[in-house]
């Protein structure tokens, strides 16, 4: 396939944690096409933002050992390559929490005009700044350009921190958690604003949340993480119809107004493994109901039908809902 | 902004009475005889004592004194001059210029370098310009200004020849213009390096350590997202957000600035407040002790006031706090 935008294989970053190393992002793969909404859902501490930040490699300040595998981007590798080009053309990223992600002694317009490319000449840069706000729906009158962050309310932050992920004129876009710190009618908003801007742009939208409610009313397909890996990918409806993976089928089940939750919850008990101690069993093997003797070796992601794959070994007795019991400590 | 300034001054005005206070009851414990003082090692007569003690009003208690010299505040006579013979206000203005140049020649050298060297050892941070930039640091910490001020006379004045040892002008020069300008700046080379050695250093310490801490910021991931180049970086994003810390230790270290320059002045023999002050102490001179003092606490009060305003342009956010 040809329109595919943002091509990512196998790819592995290890830091240097406390107690050793930590693969915090694991042999994770994923693949987003121009005009698709990819989803990325996991519990927290699953790694979601390590993944996103090692694609624009904005990493925190860990120290990172080793990148591996590979990220290309409409066919050219950036693994290795000179970044800031990469940010410039092609990756953006737009974080959670737009107050501490903004400079708060420079007023926004200046901050939105220099992620505009180089070519933009100085008199049309007031008007380009404009647009970009117009385009995140902050009009002209109300004169964003001028207001320093904490003039702001968060809705209209995380509305000029979008204008200044797109300024660089991205082809993927990744928003993690976008929405998180704002209320639930504003988080609304502010969602149809990006999904209208990526299908308009025809740009790639990668939206990591883990709020599945955000997952089924956008996203095209969607990818599970847990511990530093992808342990499902489906399209939107296959995932949420049928379901493979254990921990899958326990997260869709968690979802408020589910009947069984209480169940599910009791179910999800027990600690996510920790990253720099893993004894190359399943991960997820120590809160799985259906945890059996296979699940001592880690499994891989598996093929399982048309754009579906899990990561679980015993996905036949998962299917057919046999429990081993016992086993679970 | 002028209420706040007006505010400000005024509540400078309590801490001005003490400074004065605190003056009167010093010189009033300290050793010595300012009537032999004022004539010098000769005998004198109970009657030209009397005399002098009259017109001086040096037997009044200290707080008559005190009132009065207040009193005489309030309409800006700062008293007279037992040595200098001439009032006080007009010793003090002639020697002011020098001292405001070399303490603001120091300060602004201290402020640009410190904050300069601060930001390359923290975008260094763990590397040798970091290391080298520390070392310096504590070096200069270690070292008293007028000690330095020694040794460079001994090594830049005496030894090589490269600077004057002391004074603002050469003896009997008549210099005006350019020639005099280029003959003031080389005479204040050695005592400015003197005097703002320290300052430096401290201002270097936390334009460093505040710099480290911005670019650990959430902010910075976002310049970078941008893609814009690091020395870009360094300059739009991380020396604005770290210069508050920055501002209040140079608006602090002004204090230090003018209490040292008491003792570089000797050193150098600038022709400065510092030099008066300690000049009149030797003398016994109470009255321009006080009037310099005192100066010296109001030029103290102005930079933290000229502190504060900083603060508000720098920030947006205090600026939007503090107008209210
Ligand atoms: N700055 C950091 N230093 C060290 N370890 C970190 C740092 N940030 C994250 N980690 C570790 O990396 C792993 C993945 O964290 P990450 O922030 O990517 O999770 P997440 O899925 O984004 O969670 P959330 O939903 O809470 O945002 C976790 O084990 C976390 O402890
Ligand atoms: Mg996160």
């Amino acid at each position: 396939m040809t329109d595919e935008l943002l091509e990512v294989d196998h790819l592995t970053m290890t830091f240097a944690g406390g107690a050793g190393e930590v693969r915090a992002v694991d042999d994770v793969s994923l693949r987003v096409r121009a005009g698709e909404c990819v989803g990325v859902v996991g519990e927290s501490g699953s790694g979601k933002s390590m993944l996103a930040r090692t694609l624009l490699q904005l990493l925190p300040p860990v120290d990172v050992l080793r990148c591996e595998g590979s990220i290309r981007l409409e066919g050219r590798e950036l693994l290795g390559s000179d970044y800031r080009s990469v940010r410039t053309d092609g990756l953006s990223m737009v974080f959670q929490e737009p107050l501490s992600y903004l400079n708060p002694t420079m007023r926004i317009g200046q901050q939105i005009a220099e992620g505009l490319p180089n070519d933009v000449a100085n008199r049309d840069r007031v008007s380009a700044v404009r647009a970009a706000l117009a385009q995140v729906e902050l009009p002209a009158s109300l004169e964003i350009e001028r207001r320093y962050p904490h003039e702001l309310s968060g809705g209209m932050r995380q509305r000029a921190m979008i204008a200044l992920a797109l300024a660089t004129r991205p082809r993927v876009l990744i928003a993690d958690e976008p929405t998180t710190a704002l209320d639930v009618t504003v988080q609304a908003q502010l969602l149809r604003t990006l999904y209208e801007l990526h299908r308009r742009k025809q740009m790639g939208l990668v939206i990591i949340t883990h709020d599945l409610g955000i997952v089924a009313n956008m996203c095209d397909r969607v990818y599970v993480m847990y511990a530093g890996q992808i342990v499902e990918e489906a399209e939107t409806l296959t995932l949420f119809d049928a379901p493979q993976h254990p921990y899958t089928k326990a997260l869709l089940d968690c979802r408020p107004g589910h009947t069984d939750r209480r169940e599910v919850n009791e179910r999800l008990r027990g600690p996510v493994p920790d990253l720099s101690a893993l004894d190359g069993a399943c991960r997820f093997r120590n809160r799985c109901e259906f945890a059996a003797t296979e699940c001592a070796t880690e499994p891989s992601l598996d093929r399982i039908g048309e754009a579906h794959a899990a990561r679980c070994g015993v996905l036949p007795f998962v299917g057919l809902g046999v429990k081993w019991g016992g086993s679970r400590s | 902004m002028a209420r706040f300034v007006a505010v400000r001054l005024l509540a400078a005005i309590p801490v001005l009475l003490g400074v004065v206070l605190a003056l009167f009851l010093m010189i009033e414990l300290a050793p010595g005889d300012p009537i032999q003082a004022i004539v010098g090692d000769i005998p004198v007569s109970p009657e030209f004592r009397a005399q002098v003690a009259e017109k001086y009003r040096l037997d009044d208690s200290i707080w008559q004194r005190f009132m009065a010299y207040v009193g005489n505040l309030l309409q800006g006579d700062l008293g007279y001059s037992t040595a200098g013979r001439q009032p006080v206000s007009d010793l003090i203005w002639s020697r002011l210029p020098p001292t405001m140049l070399l303490v603001g020649t120091s300060l602004v050298l201290a402020a640009v370098l410190g904050t300069a060297f601060g930001m390359i050892a923290a975008s260094a941070k763990g590397r040798w310009p970091d290391g080298f930039i520390n070392t310096w640091v504590l070096v200069a910490f270690a070292t008293p200004g007028f000690w330095l001020g020694q040794l460079l006379i001994a090594l830049f004045a005496l030894r090589l020849g490269w600077f004057p040892t002391g004074g603002m002008r050469s003896i009997g020069s008549q210099e005006a213009g350019w020639a005099g300008i280029v003959e003031v700046a080389h005479h204040l080379v050695l005592p400015v390096v003197a005097l703002c050695s320290l300052e430096m250093a401290s201002v270097t310490r936390v334009a460093r350590a505040s710099s480290i801490e911005v670019l650990s910021q959430d902010q910075i991931t976002t310049a970078r997202l941008k893609g814009i180049s690091r020395p870009h970086i360094l300059r739009r994003h991380v020396l604005r957000n770290s210069l508050l810390p920055v501002v209040t230790v140079i608006g602090f270290r002004a204090g230090t600035a003018l209490a040292g320059t008491v003792l570089i002045e000797s050193v150098f023999s600038w022709p400065g407040m510092g030099l008066l002050l300690t000049d009149s102490i030797v003398r016994r001179d109470n009255q321009v002790i006080i009037g310099i003092v005192l100066m010296l606490a109001v030029m103290a009060v102005l930079m933290n006031i000229l502190t504060d305003i900083l603060y508000g342009i720098l920030d947006p956010r205090i600026r939007a706090g503090g107008s209210r």
